[in-house]
């Protein structure tokens, strides 16, 4: 899918009117739900979605990537989720999911390999071209889930430039090379997340 | 003399571009040009033949579940289970298979095509207390118009009333695709690319909290179907009833048949399924499936000549982007020689015609409502009603299969891979008539070819120049604004086209991301 980086910052959930900060650890303001949850187990809820196309050689790189991950990670409060080319990949998402990180291939040009980290806040997705479900998945996910009034707290997109898009299983060396580091730039950030969101504990 | 080209087809899976040239505002000619390559069968030579089953299941986002049996089928009569699949496992693959249905028909028809025929901006003027229509309207306030754009404008004909509570389903549509999702993964483990059918049946077991899990879900589907969907559609049929007479086509249907109501039979053309094999024509006239009749033809598309009028179990995918005369990447597949159009309608129409008595039920109380005689099936309607129905068909038919099921009892049966070996696996998928076949030799996939629903509505012209079923289907049409050709649009999507393995690339455009590089 294509996504516009714009000068202002968009942010598609307003229609969700999702909380814009994490409820203060003590105080009346506290989405009562949401107490009972965290208290009962303690931990945020971390959803981890792999996306692209395993057949497409460095397209599929979020594939790979949450496949390895599922055999290191086993925290309880991470569900590691394969969505290949799913069109409304969201949808897969559990509905009491604190944190949402998505890993997908990113081509902006850079060199093969290249590793991003950014927020829907960074990346405008309104100014791209509505293609297809699959094309604008991302982007109608969001909206779709607004319009369930579904929130989605904060999310988070990893990505990777890849260097070949062709039929195929395996990845490029130059992105084969940088699993092992993303691996951990992922770790990172579930651990930064129950380190953040971790409350009553 | 002019021509439009709508590219790509938005509201579909995958990228579609349709060329049609006019004549004083007559379709005289169309080319419906499938734009991406499907290379599966490349990847998967050489390869464990157990392997066909996982790998199939990612050439598509929308209908891995499809892949999934049609594959799954194929190995079981290369490895000779045909007939011994047991029955628990059976039923369960009838319903995950059934659950796809389910969820992908009710997308199909909320989410890409309702938005031809309902005016979503007519929810600006809501003023009740349904929270999703007021995210709804808040949406078009702030300029928001995606999903529900873009559009061609000139034709809505519902009233406001009814095009706001078509909105408030479009929502609720979400909801249960979401639902159909989850019924899926009860007995399919995940989803997208379940991972229970596998040769010799499913390995998944039978337990009782699972059928129990099941079953509510199914019945607030099945509640969903009659109260919201059947209706919704009806609705539309009833304000926009020309095109019962719209987008006629070839006028040949084709089906593979699907849910399989008997294992004991290893010959896939003609074992007792919920939905019939067979073929049938405009004159209604059945005719039994022959899988021997079909071959793919590549004059007009991006392969190499050579490989032309191939039976697929001896299919060859040899690409030559720009060959002279081609414009399209998909082949084209015929049956007998002649173009066959495939889809729910046309397993609904062969069931009709040969009896079946729920069916035959269905199908008359939506004609003897519209006046229509079954002929009036062959059109953008027909496709709509028949997909609304074979949806209803077969949800008011799995909680029967869901108390088939026998808890104690294996899903599984073992088996030895076959040194060398022939397979044929044929279903029909969401969007229809779905084929795929294998060659074994040494234990290793020695050649796979698949030809897909898509392959059949939308390819190109044959050897001999006789345009594809949605081709044929545009051919004739009426264009009131060649600005706004919505015609056309309708048309396509009542096809249900799918043309996806979309590339899932993230491409920012305009500013570098280059800032949030990390490593």
């Amino acid at each position: 899918m294509e996504y516009t980086k714009s000068a202002k910052t968009v942010c598609h959930s307003e229609g969700a009117k999702r909380p814009k900060t994490r409820p203060e650890r003590s105080g009346g303001t506290r989405d009562p739900s949401l107490l009972l949850r965290v208290t009962s187990e303690g931990s945020p809820r971390i959803t981890v979605l792999g996306i692209g196309n395993l057949l497409l050689k460095d397209e599929g790189v979020g594939v790979h990537l949450v496949q390895k991950l599922a055999s290191i990670v086993s925290d309880a409060n991470v569900n590691i989720i394969d969505a290949g080319t799913y069109p409304d990949f969201l949808s897969l998402v559990d509905d009491s999911t604190d944190k949402l990180i998505i890993i997908d291939a990113v081509k902006t040009g850079d060199k093969p390999g290249t590793i991003y980290r950014f927020s829907f806040d960074d990346v405008d997705l309104d100014s791209a071209p509505p293609i297809s479900l699959h094309d604008i998945g991302v982007s109608h996910s969001l909206k779709m889930m607004a319009l369930l009034n579904r929130q989605l707290k904060s999310t988070v997109v990893i990505g990777i430039e890849p260097k070949t898009i062709d039929f195929g299983l395996e990845l490029s060396p130059e992105v084969e090379g940088k699993l092992s580091e993303i691996v951990k730039l992922v770790l990172q950030e579930i651990e930064e997340t129950n380190r953040a969101m971790e409350v009553n504990k | 003399m002019s021509k439009i080209i709508v590219d790509p087809i938005t509201r579909i899976e995958g990228h579609l571009k349709i060329e049609v040239t006019t004549e004083n505002g007559v379709v005289k000619d169309a080319h419906s040009s499938g734009m991406m390559f499907r290379g599966i069968e490349l990847i998967l030579k050489g390869r464990d033949p157990r392997d066909a089953q996982r790998y199939v299941q990612r050439i598509c986002g929308v209908c891995p579940t499809s892949h999934s049996i049609a594959a799954t089928l194929n190995l079981d009569s290369a490895f000779g289970l045909a007939d011994k699949i047991p029955d628990n496992g059976r039923i369960i693959r009838n319903l995950i298979l059934g659950a796809a249905h389910i969820a992908d028909h009710i997308l199909h028809f909320y989410h890409l095509a309702a938005l031809d025929y309902v005016d979503v901006t007519k929810v600006a003027g809501y003023n009740g207390n349904d929270p999703a229509l007021n995210s709804v309207k808040e949406f078009i306030k702030r300029g928001e118009l995606a999903p529900f754009v873009p559009r061609y404008e000139g034709d809505y004909r519902l009233s406001d009333q009814i095009n706001i509570e078509a909105t408030a389903h479009y929502v609720k549509a979400l909801e249960m695709r979401r639902k159909g999702q989850e019924m899926l993964t009860i007995f399919g483990g995940k989803m997208p690319h379940n991972m229970a059918v596998v040769p010799g049946g499913v390995t998944s077991t039978v337990t009782v909290d699972k059928i129990a899990s099941f079953l509510w879900r199914l019945n607030e589907l099945r509640d969903f179907i009659d109260s919201v969907y059947i209706p919704d559609v009806l609705a539309v049929a009833e304000v926009y009833s020309d095109y019962f007479e719209i987008g006629v086509g070839c006028g040949n249907l084709l089906s593979y048949g699907l849910w399989d109501l008997e294992g004991g039979n290893p010959d896939y053309t003609n074992r007792k399924r919920l939905v019939k094999q067979g073929t049938i024509s405009t004159d209604l006239k059945l005719g039994a499936l022959d899988p021997n009749k079909i071959m793919e033809y590549v004059k007009h598309s991006w392969y190499a000549d050579s490989s032309t009028g191939k039976h697929p179990s001896h299919g060859i995918t040899e690409p030559q982007y720009g060959k002279k005369g081609a414009y399209s990447w998909s082949k084209a597949p015929r049956y007998d020689g002649k173009v066959y159009e495939v889809g729910p309608l046309a397993g609904m129409a062969v069931t009709y015609a040969s009896g079946e008595p729920t069916v035959k039920n269905l199908i008359d109380s939506v004609l003897s409502r519209f006046k229509a005689s079954p002929k009036a099936l062959f059109s953008v309607l027909g496709r709509h009603a028949a997909r609304a129905l074979i949806t209803k068909y077969v949800a008011d038919s799995m909680p029967g299969w869901l108390l088939q099921l026998k808890p104690s009892e294996p899903a599984y049966i073992d088996y030895e891979i076959p040194n060398e070996a022939m397979g044929m696996g044929l279903v029909d998928g969401a969007r229809g008539a779905l084929g795929h076949w294998i060659e074994i030799k040494d234990k290793k996939i020695a050649n796979y070819q698949c030809v897909v629903p898509s392959t059949w509505n939308l390819c190109p012209r044959d050897d001999k120049g006789q345009p594809g079923p949605v081709e044929q289907a545009l051919i004739g049409t009426k264009i009131k604004d060649e600005n706004n050709p919505f015609e056309l649009g309708r048309i396509v999507r009542s096809f249900d086209p799918c043309l996806a393995c979309a590339i899932h690339v993230i491409t920012p455009k305009g500013r570098t991301l280059g800032i949030y590089k990390v490593g």
